[in-house]
């Protein structure tokens, strides 16, 4: 049975490059617009992992991570940030919330599936 | 979404600070406007892209699918069973063409044998003839002498009839005999001929069509060698494609990234924008004045370095877009054009290696059919020597038996004659001469049945050899016609999916890269936005000069910008601005490089870019 993975992201062309990559390689995709619309659908949804972005409208993505670590359907699935920054101290931050990985864009279709791989085993 | 474009202030309009900052918040309060609208209106287009992008790969698989097929269809199990096929096909034919000249040459030398036989047969029947002749006399004689006797003689009358008749019997059946000879030594020479004829249009055309099947074996091998090289080759191909998506998929980010710098030249403008609305109008000539225009120009120098790098950032991964999907359609091509080559199609209008095994395949066909005719041809010739020397047979012994009656005739004319006493001596004389003559016949019957004799001899060797041979090499023709029939019918197969398939293909690659080529061109969103960009990039150029002519640059740029600094998100960001920073202390500044894809690969196992906690 394929995996399941939700991608949040602002931007509908990043959803829809993450969503095809995804689709590509054998993986159901549930897209989210924002960290608010995120945490709503993993709370109704089992997913085998989240891709975020951090900086988003409503609810930005160290804000989701946390929200789904505190929550109880998702609770222990991996989280990989995609994001622009690169700063080490948002990626502490990122890591304190529970991120299981951190991908700055712009990031290759193949580096993205490698990570996925790893992380989902 | 429409373009506005900004206007660079003229250098007349430095003339007070209260005009210049003025002049200044309009035209950046402008060039925000067009800012929003390149961070805002994008999207759609960039989605567009992806969305296109993503059919042209589905395609693209599809066609590289096709082509896997189109190759599938002549190779394989299939390939190798035609390959065996005609392996067999060629041992056969070899098989048959040494059995074919040894039979030809026995032929020859059996027929060539009999016509001497029947040459040797033609005196002792003429000798039959001589004989009637005599016996004729004879019995004219036996007739004159009988009647002299009178009385006496009466009973040889019916005798010398007798003799009469059966003489014309021999005469009958001698000429009978000859006649025969006569044709089938004609029919001999007529299929001597026929033969050595035959022998040499064999040859060379079996020559022919074995050249014919070697070359169809060997294509048919080179084929076979071509397609597993063109699994490799498609591999490649779609590894190719694959990472020219990959190419795609990573440019898309670049909308994204854009996106996120130009809202932080938004930002930074705005807040300048606020800055210079919360200087009196009173303060701008002064001491205050002269801090607004430093940090006007440390702020529009910054964003215009920096819209410069993200402008020139997008504008380099669209065209990558572009060049990727054009690449992407001229592989497919290529790859098209290579798979035509590949499964023996000089193209989609053209005819196939198929066609032209066929063709020798019929060539051979023909020749075997011609062959396996000639046979039929011999075998009956020596059917029709066997039965005319069958024929022959019966005639002279017919003769023989005629001499055996005269003989009795004649032994009975002697008895009469000794009855008759010394008046019918001359009758005893003739009827000594018709013994004589009966034994004669006798002998010469013997003569030609020995000849005869010799005749079944030879042929009965050859019907016999060819009774036993005849049924080999017509099934062996049998063989070879069906193997052929059905290898054409597997080619017909096989030509038939290598068109239909090739009909698809190249549709699929004509409309992919047509489709591919008007999307390409249909994208223009990287030289609007170039467009709108450079029209800011002017304004904040020339507010720039006009800062430093008021008040020229500090070195405490860094310390000024530090907000800003700590703002950034981007490793590039913070690059352009130490950069600028470096310039102002005196140093180089560090050129800051556009290039989207500038994803270093690093001894981690994904790259500098990825980090797993």
């Amino acid at each position: 049975m394929a995996k399941i993975i939700m991608t949040a992201d602002d931007s509908a062309s990043v959803r829809q490059m993450v969503a095809f990559t995804l689709k590509q390689n054998g993986y159901e995709v549930v897209e989210a617009v924002d960290g608010r619309d995120a945490l709503t659908k993993l709370n109704a949804q089992k997913v085998d992992m989240l891709l975020t972005d951090l900086n988003m409208p409503n609810m930005d993505g160290i804000a989701l991570i946390k929200g789904v670590r505190a929550g109880t359907l998702n609770k222990f699935i991996p989280i990989v940030m995609l994001t622009t920054e690169s700063q080490d101290s948002r990626k502490s931050e990122g890591k304190a919330a529970g991120a299981t990985g951190w991908i700055v864009k712009p990031f290759k279709p193949e580096q993205l599936i490698g990570v996925i791989k790893k992380v989902l085993g | 979404m429409t373009i506005a474009i900004n206007r660079p202030l003229s250098e007349e309009s430095v003339q007070t600070g209260a005009d210049t900052f003025s002049a200044w918040r309009n035209v950046i309060s402008s060039s925000l406007t067009s800012l929003r609208l390149v961070a805002s209106t994008t999207e759609d287009e960039f989605l567009q892209i992806g969305s296109q992008m993503q059919t042209f790969y589905q395609r693209s698989i599809d066609i590289s699918r096709m082509a896997n097929q189109l190759v599938d269809v002549v190779s394989g199990d299939r390939l190798q069973l035609l390959i065996g096929r005609l392996q067999q096909i060629m041992k056969n034919m070899e098989s048959y063409l040494s059995d074919s000249r040894s039979r030809s040459s026995n032929s020859c030398t059996t027929l060539e044998r009999v016509q001497e036989l029947l040459e040797a047969v033609t005196h002792p029947l003429q000798g039959f003839q001589k004989m009637n002749k005599t016996l004729r006399m004879l019995s004219i004689s036996t007739k004159i002498e009988s009647s002299r006797l009178g009385e006496l003689g009466s009973g040889f009358v019916n005798l010398a009839m007798d003799v009469e008749k059966l003489s014309h019997q021999v005469n009958d059946k001698s000429a009978t005999i000859l006649t025969e000879r006569q044709t089938l030594a004609s029919k001999i020479v007529s299929n001597l001929a026929a033969v050595h004829a035959g022998e040499k249009v064999q040859d060379s055309e079996l020559q022919v069509s074995l050249a014919a099947t070697a070359d169809n074996l060997r294509e048919l091998i080179a084929v076979n060698d071509r397609c597993n090289c063109f699994g490799s080759m498609a591999s490649s191909v779609s590894a190719e494609v694959i990472a020219n998506i990959g190419e795609v998929v990573a440019s898309q980010q670049t909308h994204d990234i854009t996106r996120q710098q130009i809202e932080h030249v938004i930002e930074a403008l705005e807040r300048l924008m606020l800055d210079l609305n919360a200087v009196d109008a009173e303060a701008r000539d002064g001491e205050q004045g002269k801090k607004l225009a430093i940090e006007v120009g440390d702020v529009c120098e910054l964003q215009e370095a920096q819209l410069r790098f993200a402008s020139t950032e997008l504008y380099t991964a669209v065209c990558s877009i572009v060049e990727n999907l054009r690449d992407v359609a001229n592989k497919q091509s290529a790859m098209a054009q290579e798979t035509l080559s590949v499964v023996g199609m000089a193209d989609e209008g053209g005819s196939s290696f198929v066609d032209a095994i066929k063709e020798g395949i019929m060539s051979v066909t023909t020749v075997l059919n011609c062959c396996a005719k000639t046979d039929r041809d011999m075998v009956g010739t020596m059917q029709d020597v066997t039965g005319t020397i069958q024929e022959i047979t019966s005639f002279v012994s017919d003769i023989e038996y005629i001499g055996s009656e005269i003989d009795l005739i004649a032994l009975n004319s002697q008895i009469k004659a000794a009855h008759t006493g010394p008046e019918g001596a001359a009758l005893g004389v003739l009827a000594e001469a018709i013994k004589r003559l009966s034994d004669e016949a006798v002998r010469q019957t013997e003569l030609v049945s020995t000849t005869l004799n010799n005749i079944h001899a030879a042929t009965d060797h050859l019907s016999t050899k060819t009774e036993t041979e005849e049924s080999d090499p017509a099934e062996l023709v049998e063989s070879m016609e069906s193997e052929l029939s059905e290898i054409l019918q597997t080619l017909g197969v096989m030509n038939s999916d290598l068109f239909s398939l090739l009909t698809v293909l190249v549709e699929g690659v004509q409309s992919l890269t047509s489709e591919i080529e008007q999307a390409t061109n249909g994208i223009d969103v990287h030289e609007r936005i170039k467009e709108m960009t450079a029209g800011v990039l002017a304004v904040l150029e020339s507010i720039v000069r006009q800062a430093r002519q008021i008040e020229p640059a500090s070195n405490e740029f860094k310390q000024n910008l530090l907000h800003m600094e700590q703002r950034y998100t981007m490793e590039s960001e913070r690059h352009i601005h130490e950069s600028i920073a470096r310039k102002r202390n005196g140093q180089f500044a560090e050129i800051v490089k556009a290039d989207p894809m500038n994803i270093v690969d690093s001894s981690s196992e994904f790259g500098d870019n990825v980090d797993l906690f």
